[in-house]
């Protein structure tokens, strides 16, 4: 009797594990395990630790860069090229906010698509061709990945090598990104998700954890990604040396110059700072690594357009991101596209006192 | 893979119920085709390291065995010798002697400059390594036959629940249960499921709670004042305990519930009188292994020497010991430091009969367990500490009283966590006497099944709720 009880389990179990290793190792069965995961509609840290008190309601519209608002390459006047802080809808967005202002169609395309890819392979993919009336492509990068936007030379990936089978087969038929999904599926799907949570509010009312990497001022509510998670070029603590930070801005120089000659696009580097770099003292940390301020004298020296949005959101007392999200708020976002909107002005007005 | 991520939760049950399904000849092609996956879950091309190990080793084997002429034998004994000492070397060791080469030759004003690479460790390189040197020696010293399956024998290199991090199981052992059918049975499920729930417990809710507080004073020494200091020490040596006897716990568990049976690791070591004692009760599997293949064949040619002899063996073989751990020089000098204690205890053995006699057994014992424990604590400094070059300062601190403080002596980010670290690890030492003393697992299995159901559904929530997520490695892993 116990023996079959426990071949039925076993045999259950197993059975349902298997449909989820499968459809999250296999890659073209990730629409099925993305039709499992429930959407996240609070800020992005409140899904490190799934604790209601912290829980901020974010009303998400439709992504900019599968909305209707969301013109051609080839017919837009403007080429955003940028992350999520562009295309997360809570408000009016950066793109929209440069339609209204610009009156020009504006063309977003998402830097974490893997088919976009970088910026001169995705123009030249999309034969995208030099028009006589210069153009702006304006490159939004979050702080955090700016060393993986830029440790490349983005000249020398216009020019990709012909694919190896057998690897182009492979990364067709297996999904990369396994932990991620099944992290996923563990916490937000319709039956997993009432059952984590509840856990990790007990474990919160009754032993004050708040089970996550992540760090948080209980003064203020805010959430933070830590040192622990964070000590890597792509994180927030990491100590950028003054050779990497002349090899970025190498590299700009490089993006300004071939977007212009090959393009006729004029570049405008809309680097975002990371929510710690501007709320370290919260935490009383001083270990900021000083990134943007050294990128901006770097970019100056070499006449690369910039927006310098570090120092004005620093200098501001009201709060500019959200509490329980790595992203702007709405007046963030707004201060942001100003100063955007402050440099494109600046240049258009250069570009016509030389004509 | 690790035992304690979402992934090992989905895969584990998976391979489970269509390892059982299947008919037994076929099993062994779902279990390697798993152990690889499990392996290059870390990282896919080291997986050619296990390959060319089990083809090699698998040759030679089968040629030592068909092989008369004794030359021939300890040619291919020798040939698997340098490929498995040849890909540890290689990765594990030869920064470290490129290193201590160059330096040997600065004082005399030359610089060698042998260049290092950067190339990741193969995680349980050492593990697996020593498990495949076992093999093709004994069947050299004719102690074994050779495998003629070669799936067989992949299997026993690459058998996912020892593989990165142990048990160093014997190829007389594991083999011959591979050619075994196990069906699922109750009272071995329940018993591997209760190993693997141990193992968890020592995982997550002393080790990897404990490792917090160890990583802030070790990685900063110098911010700590000494009672922090010598807090971290006390508590590394129940956080490397939990972490590895709860690795090796999970390991056999989970080979259990397959039917397999792994030699035991660890026999609650932190009950030892002596040093001795300890190391029949710490790993095990790598104590007894370095008694067959090193610390023996040292004693037989040193005979000669006497009692010295057998001190020097102790001294050499865990010199070896410690190197086995890491390239790197604390973890020589913390193998020196066991080889002193354990020689030491040798050569001192009528001294300490005649205390024993004086003082009485149960005083003995008593004073022989605190001095085990102390010492202890002292080697496993060396074995923590992220360079030799910081050691002294941090003895300097435990040993500076006027710098301690009780302000700030609680680092957890989560101050509870450090009455609850103290409460478990004495708990868990507390059961483990009691286990000693008064046998409490052959109480507690006659004990009705609703206190059994209850106690274990208890376990059970107390590691979902008191344990730590943050899937930390084990960290023999990187042995």
């Amino acid at each position: 009797m116990k023996t079959k009880f426990l071949s039925f389990i076993i045999y259950t179990l197993g059975f349902f594990c298997g449909i989820i290793f499968i459809i999250v190792n296999v890659k073209p069965l990730g629409s099925v395990a993305r039709s499992l995961i429930i959407p996240r509609n609070y800020g992005d840290l409140y899904y490190q630790h799934y604790i209601d008190k912290y829980k901020t309601v974010l009303d998400r519209k439709i992504p900019f860069s599968v909305s209707e608002l969301n013109t051609p390459l080839k017919k837009a006047g403007i080429i955003l090229y940028g992350d999520s802080f562009s295309n997360l809808r809570y408000f009016k967005g950066i793109p929209e906010l440069l339609i209204d202002s610009m009156k020009v169609d504006l063309h977003f395309a998402h830097t974490r698509r893997i088919f976009q890819g970088p910026v001169f392979p995705y123009l030249a993919k999309s034969d995208y061709q030099k028009d006589s009336i210069p153009k702006f492509l304006i490159f939004q990068s979050a702080e955090r990945v700016i060393d993986l936007r830029l440790r490349d030379n983005p000249a020398k990936l216009v020019q990709a090598g012909t694919p190896n089978p057998i690897k182009t087969f492979l990364k067709s038929i297996l999904a990369r990104d396994a932990k991620r999904k099944y992290t996923f599926l563990l916490k937000d799907t319709k039956l997993t998700r009432p059952f984590y949570s509840f856990l990790m509010n007990k474990r919160y009312d009754w032993f004050g954890y708040v089970d996550s990497p992540k760090v948080y001022d209980e003064k203020t509510g805010m959430f933070f990604n830590d040192k622990s998670t964070s000590n890597t070029k792509a994180g927030f603590y990491y100590q950028f040396s003054d050779e990497e930070i002349e090899l970025y801005c190498n590299h700009l120089e490089i993006f300004k110059n071939e977007l212009k000659s090959l393009y006729n696009l004029d570049f405008v580097f809309f680097p975002v700072p990371n929510k710690i770099s501007i709320y370290s003292h919260i935490l009383n940390n001083d270990e900021y690594n000083n990134l943007l301020p050294r990128l901006y004298e770097c970019m100056e020296a070499k006449s690369v357009d910039f927006v310098d949005i570090y120092n004005p959101i620093k200098a501001q007392k009201e709060l500019m991101y959200f509490k329980t999200d790595t992203h702007w708020n709405e007046k963030g976002a707004q201060l942001s596209h100003n100063l955007l909107m402050k440099k494109i002005r600046e240049i258009q007005a250069r570009t016509n006192s030389k004509n | 893979m690790l035992f304690n991520s979402i992934e090992f939760l989905v895969f584990f049950p998976t391979v489970i119920a269509v390892y059982f399904a299947m008919p037994q000849r076929f099993r062994w092609i779902l279990l390697l085709i798993a152990s690889y996956f499990f392996y290059m879950s870390w990282n896919p091309s080291y997986i050619v390291l296990i390959m060319v190990s089990t083809v090699v080793d698998y040759s030679c084997a089968i040629g030592i065995e068909n092989q008369k002429n004794k030359k021939v034998k300890l040619a291919l004994l020798y040939l698997s010798l340098f490929v498995n000492l040849g890909f540890l070397v290689f990765f594990k060791y030869f920064n470290f002697l490129g290193d201590a080469f160059n330096s040997l030759f600065e004082p005399l004003g030359i610089f060698p400059q042998i260049p290092g690479h950067n190339i990741l460790l193969p995680v349980g390189i050492s593990f697996y390594t020593f498990q495949t040197l076992s093999y093709t020696i004994d069947v050299y010293k004719g102690k074994l036959k050779a495998e003629r399956h070669l799936g067989y024998f992949a299997l026993y290199v690459s058998f996912f629940p020892q593989l990165v991090a142990g048990p160093i199981e014997r190829a007389s052992r594991l083999l011959p249960q591979f050619y075994e059918k196990f069906e699922i049975e109750y009272e071995r499920i329940k018993k591997g499921l209760l190993m693997v729930l141990w193992g968890f417990l020592l995982k997550l809710t002393i080790a990897d709670r404990l490792s917090e507080y160890v990583d802030s004073v070790f990685n900063e020494p110098n911010i700590h004042n000494g009672l922090q200091k010598l807090t971290a020490a006390y508590f590394f040596i129940f956080q490397v305990y939990g972490d590895f006897a709860g690795y090796s716990y999970i390991a056999i568990g989970i080979a259990l519930i397959m039917g397999y049976e792994l030699m035991d690791n660890f026999k609650r070591p932190y009950l030892s009188v002596s040093f001795q004692e300890f190391w029949n009760r710490w790993h095990i599997s790598l104590s007894t292994w370095i008694l067959d293949y090193v610390y023996t064949p040292i004693v037989l040619s040193k005979r000669h020497w006497g009692i010295y002899g057998i001190a020097f063996a102790l001294l050499v073989t865990f010199v070896l010991n410690g190197l086995w751990h890491g390239a790197n020089w604390n973890f020589i000098v913390f193998g020196f430091i066991l080889g002193i204690y354990i020689g030491a205890e040798f050569l001192l053995k009528k001294q300490r009969k005649k205390l024993k006699k004086k003082i009485g057994k149960g005083k003995f014992r008593f004073f022989g367990w605190i001095a085990t424990m102390c010492l202890w604590i002292f080697a496993c400094i060396f074995f923590r500490i992220n360079s030799l070059g910081e050691v002294w300062s941090f003895l300097g601190g435990i040993l500076d009283f006027s710098s301690y403080s009780t302000t700030n002596l609680n680092l957890f980010k989560f101050p509870i966590d450090f009455v609850i670290s103290l409460i478990l690890i004495h708990l868990i030492w507390g059961l483990e006497f009691f286990q000693e003393k008064n046998n409490l697992l052959g109480k507690f299995k006659k004990q009705p099944s609703i206190i059994k159901w209850t106690l274990v559904i208890f376990l059970l929530l107390f590691v979902i709720f008191i344990g730590k997520y943050n899937s930390s490695a084990f960290i023999y892993f990187q042995f």
